[in-house]
This record gives structure tokens, sequence and C-alpha cells, in this order.
């Protein structure tokens, strides 16, 4: 469980991979803290190796979500797996976010 | 039945536990698992273990208990922790971006129900999940289509009659396979045998003589053995089955079956072209059996029904007229709003709530008679009549139960009954609530400049327990705002799958949650929750609920 990140197009790609939530959305917060401060918030969550989230990483997702909107950026979801898709659905959080496919679309959504 | 308890300590990862534990639960039952939606399951084992420790004060152990029983998995997560409100969680946080608040819903969403109560010193959530219901496999071709038509028949006759049954069955028999002779033979517990009771190409008069014992010919050790059985034609095959039967092979023989046990048979004979019978004739011929069965036993249900029937009529009529009896209408006047409603477990019912009005006096009464149905009933009725009498003289609540439970005592005692009450009078000059209560739940009065509820009960025993009672009688003055909630314990003992009851802390709960609204909207709300906490359990208590509002 740790987060990656590249650059790629002016956009930050992030990777996470396994579970998302109440035990280690810590080193996530800490991790997405560390580009915020560095004014990197042009941000893509790629979810493809996340099987499970909770309210608890829901809730990392939300947070950085509006501290990277304040600061004129935006963060896209993409390849969210099957299998954390109702959870999104549930909570109304769908609409909150950008979701798309995948990289590609993503990049084309900052561009646009 | 399958069980697993275990703990979660504040050091160890959540969601790898509840994983873990998970695994190990549903390793032997697959198929259950398929079902449930693992990760389903998982998530709303991690939010309710993540919100008892949220609402923790200090770092506690979690215990978790999940129990599957056929069609049904309950989990129970336990804390420590001060009590909390389940309906102040069940709303997403008003901000979108917040950071948490959306647990208890989430778990709301995934499961079927969903319910907190007070135990002890700490809470216990328990998560209810019903497992999806697989479709029944798809049985053989050609019996469905004869069930279909056979069952069309019966229906299109209107009424299910035995006679009715079994001649429908015959005609379908005789169609289905080219014979003259076809019979429905009954067990007669009287004579110990198997009689003819409807046939076909048999004179009446060797049919009427027919008796075949358990056991004995093709008729008899199908019915004892309750197997089916082919006899293809060979003389020795009848020999075999040594009888005076008036059927002759090649020969079916099916027995007709409800359960496991057998009520007869159906012979058919003397096929028109002569050829044997086989397998697959027989397995019809046991489909055709086994559906006549199942009506049989549908004709016998509806025969009780019929007699049950002119009973449920006159009670029908006396419920109305109990009903009749509650106020039809809610209170309204200038002090002070009522609202009541009695949900009766049974026909008729023991509980009773009133609101009598005396000279500048309102009373306000709720009893609960024990028992249930027309006993419980007729001592309500009874009680109405002597309360109403004595509130008749004006007095006090304490002096009003004395006399009533005197006046009382001989009838309850001969019939082993007992009857609570909670009973109040209020004065609209002083402001003034006189209460007396025999053995009845406290009320709940919210004080709406304290905002607090609080459960009030003066000492007083239940009617019928001794002849001379003495009532001790309480007082408290009203501010605006302020409510009194009566209900008999039907409403907090209402209990769930697991017998766990509604209890006095949630109905305290929803006091308090919905103190702006209206009587009625109280009483309904509260009426929802008891139903959604039973769930499918029924009620087996009346229930009763008066909500008072005063101004």
């Amino acid at each position: 469980m740790s987060l990656t990140s590249r650059k790629e197009d002016n956009a930050t790609i992030l990777e996470w991979k396994g579970p998302l939530g109440v035990d280690n959305h810590v080193a996530f917060k800490d991790g997405v803290q560390a580009l915020v401060d560095k004014k990197d918030v042009r941000l893509i969550l790629d979810l493809g190796a996340v099987n499970f989230i909770d309210s608890t990483g829901l809730g990392v997702m939300t947070a950085l979500l509006r501290r990277v909107k304040q600061l004129g950026g935006d963060l896209i979801l993409v390849n969210i797996q099957e299998e954390v898709k109702p959870i999104f659905e549930i909570t109304g959080l769908k609409k909150l976010f950008t979701i798309v496919p995948g990289i590609k679309e993503a990049l084309s959504e900052l561009r646009a | 039945m399958n069980d697993l308890t275990f703990r979660v300590s504040p050091s160890q990862a959540i969601f790898q536990t509840a994983k873990d534990q998970l695994d190990g639960f549903f390793a032997a039952d697959t198929e259950a698992l398929k079902r449930l939606q693992k990760e389903e399951v998982l998530l709303c084992l991690v939010e309710a273990i993540q919100n008892a420790r949220v609402h923790s004060g200090k770092p506690q152990d979690v215990r978790c208990s999940l129990s599957l029983s056929p069609g049904v998995l309950i989990i129970k997560i336990w804390d420590r922790n001060p009590p909390f409100s389940l309906h102040d969680h069940m709303q997403l946080p008003a901000d979108p971006y917040a950071e948490s608040g959306r647990g208890l819903v989430i778990i709301q969403q995934l499961v079927d129900g969903l319910a907190l109560e007070r135990y002890a010193d700490g809470n216990c959530l328990t998560l209810t999940k019903y497992l999806e219901q697989v479709p029944l496999p798809k049985e053989g071709e050609d019996p469905l289509d004869l069930l279909y038509e056979v069952s069309e028949s019966i229906v299109q006759a209107g009424e299910v009659h035995f006679d009715r049954i079994y001649q429908l069955v015959l005609d379908k028999a005789i169609q289905l396979f080219g014979v003259d002779r076809a019979s429905i033979m009954n067990f007669d517990a009287q004579s110990g045998s198997l009689k003819i009771v409807a046939s076909r190409g048999l004179p009446e008069s060797v049919a009427q003589q027919v008796s075949v014992k358990p056991g004995e010919g093709v008729s008899g050790v199908v019915f004892k053995e309750a197997k089916a059985m082919l006899i293809g034609g060979k003389r020795n095959n009848r020999e075999t089955y040594k009888s005076d039967s008036f059927i002759s092979a090649p020969m079916l023989c099916s027995p007709m079956r409800m359960g496991s046990t057998c009520i007869g048979v159906i012979n058919v004979t003397e096929r028109r072209d002569g050829r044997p019978f086989e397998e697959k004739d027989l397995k019809l011929l046991t489909t055709l059996a086994n559906q006549a069965a199942a009506y049989v036993r549908i004709a016998h249900l509806i025969e009780q029904v019929k007699e049950s029937q002119k009973i449920e009529q006159e009670l029908a009529w006396a419920r109305r007229i109990q009903l009749s009896l509650a106020p039809q209408e809610p209170l309204s006047l200038p002090y002070a709003e009522a609202y009541g409603y009695c949900e009766m477990a049974s026909q008729m019912g023991g509980d009773y709530f009133d609101y009598i009005r005396h000279g500048r006096y309102l009373y306000v009464v709720i009893a609960d008679v024990s028992g249930h149905n027309l006993p419980a009933a007729l001592t309500m009725v009874n009680f109405r009549s002597a309360l109403r009498s004595q509130i008749g003289f004006g007095g006090r609540p304490a002096d009003i139960l004395q006399k009533v439970a005197t006046l009382m005592f001989d009838d309850l005692a001969a019939n082993e009954q007992q009857i609570t009450v909670a009973l109040v009078r209020l004065d609209p000059d002083t402001r003034e609530v006189l209460y007396a209560n025999a053995g009845h739940p406290p009320l709940l009065w919210l004080s709406r400049t304290a905002k607090i509820v609080v459960p009030w009960k003066p000492d007083g025993i239940i009617l019928g327990a001794v002849p001379q009672a003495e009532y001790e009688e309480v007082t408290r003055t009203w501010q605006s705002g302020d409510q009194l909630l009566f209900y008999t314990d039907g409403v907090v003992e209402a209990a769930d799958a697991d017998d766990k009851p509604f209890g006095q802390a949630a109905l305290t709960a929803l006091l308090v949650k919905y103190r702006d609204l209206s009587p009625a909207m109280v009483v309904g709300y509260v009426l929802k929750e008891t139903h959604r906490h039973t769930g499918a359990q029924l009620f087996d208590d009346d229930l009763t609920l008066v909500q008072l509002s005063l101004r």
C-alpha cells in the first residue's frame, strides 16, 4: 500500500495499490499533501489496483478534491474497479468526482 | 447454522482483520458467500467496526459476531461507548466534501435491517442481510403441462371439493393413458382399509364392496410402501399380489402422498389398445397423484377455514365494537393536543386509551389488560366502564385508581387477569398534572425548557394483585411545549428476529428527535420505527401509544 506518482502531459498521475480506507488513509493523505504543497494540483488518481474503499477512504478523496479545487486544480478518478463502484453510487459521490474510464480520457479532460 | 465471534483490538488493522475473519467464516460455505456478495459484507463490517471506534472516547476492543442461518446473515458489533442515536447518522453529510459521516449511511444502503440498542454500558449495532433467493431448478417438461391442465380445471370448477377433484383427476387419467378403468382409493381409518372413493368403468356395486388392507394386493402394497408400481401384464405378477382385486394387469398404481403421509392410491388399468404401460407412464401417474393429493389437502384446509369463518365473523363484529370504544378523533383543546393509536396483535386486544373531560379537568388514561383476544377485550370494556363512572365524580387519579382496583378485584382474581394503568388529570387553570400509576410503564415527560426526557412513574400496584391498594400521586406543573408520551409495554418489548426488544432508550431518542412534530406525527414515527425494528416478526403483544402535547 503506497502512493506512487509520475508526471505526464502537465498532469500528475497518482497510483494507489491495495485497499484504501480506515487502516491506511493517513499514508494516502500524507502522500497527496506533499504534492499539493508543491502545487501539483492537476491530479489523476488511478484506482486500477484498488479493490476496496470504505467511507474513510472516500473522506480523504473528497478532502483532496476540495483542496485541489480551491487551488484551481482538479482531481480525476480513473480505472475504478467493479467491486468499488457501488460505494460511489450509494454516497452520491459519483456526481461529485469527475470519473472517466482511463488515463487517456483523464488527460484530455484536464486539457479541456 | 454457523456462528463466529471475534474481537478487534485498538492496535489491529480493521480491514485485514475483518477480511481474514470473513474468509474463515465463509470457507465452508462458498455458496452462501456467492449469494451474499462478500465485498458488501466486508464493507459493512469494516464500517461498523470503524463506527464503534470513532464514537469511543478511549481505545477499546470492539466485539463482533457473525451468524449465518439459512437465508439470513446477522452481524453484531458491540462497543462500550456512550449512547448515540442511529437516526442522527442516517443522512449523508450536508457538505459533499466532508471527510467523515458516511459510514452508517453506507451500511444502511447495503443491509436489509439496521438497529442499534443500548445494553449494559455500551451499544450493540445489528446488521441483517438476507441471502438472495436462488431460483429452483426446473423440473421435466411434460408433467408441468399436465399439472397446469389439472389445476386449471380445478380452478375453473370454482369450488374445491373432494369429489370434484377426484372426478377431474380420473377424467384426466382416462384421457392420458387411454384406459377404460381408473379408480382412487382412500384409506378409511374406521375400517383400517382402502376404499374406493371415485371410479370410472366400474359398476357402482363393485366399487362399494372393494376393501383392501394395507400391504395386500397391488393397491395395498403401493399404499403401505408409498411407492408407485407398474404391473406388466404377466400372470405371475398378478399372483404375487394376491387379492380379490377388481383390477387386472397390465396396470399402474401410484400412491397419493402429502409429505411423508400416504392418503390413498390411484389405479389405472385396461388400456384400450392393449399396449403395456411404460416407466414414463408411471412417472406421469405419480405426478398426477401428487397433484391430486395437494388439492385434497387444500380442500381439507378450506373445510377447516369454513368452520372457523363463522367465528371470525363474530370476532370481527366484536372488534369493531371494541375499536369504537377508543377515541375516534385526535384530542384538540386550547391547552392540549393528543393523538393515540392502538395496534392489536390479534383480532381483539387488551390495550386501552382514552381522553375524558370532566368539568374543567382533562383525564388521559392508558391501560393494558394481561393476555389477548376476547378475554382481554371483555375485561378491557369492563375496566373502561368502571373507570369512566369513577371519573364521573371528578376525583383525583390516586383515589380513582384505588376505587377501580377495589371494584374490579374479584373479577380480575377469578379470571387470573391483571391490568396496568397510568392515569393523569390536567387542570388548565393551574397547569397542574396529577398522576397515579398502577404497575404501568413510566410516562415519558419531555421538558421543553430543559430539553430532556424524564421517565415518570409514581408507586402503585397492578390492578388485580391485591383487594385493597393505595396509590401514590405525584404532580408537576407544565410549561408550554412540554410533551407526555403514554405507551404500553408492547412498544418497548416489540422484539426483532433475535428477540432483542425495541427498548425505552430508542423510544426516548425518537421523542427527542421528533419533538417539533405534532402528536400524530410522533406516534406515526414511533410506530414506523417499531415496525422497522421487528422486521418480519409479528407483534405478539398489543401496542398502544398516546402522545400528549401541552401548550
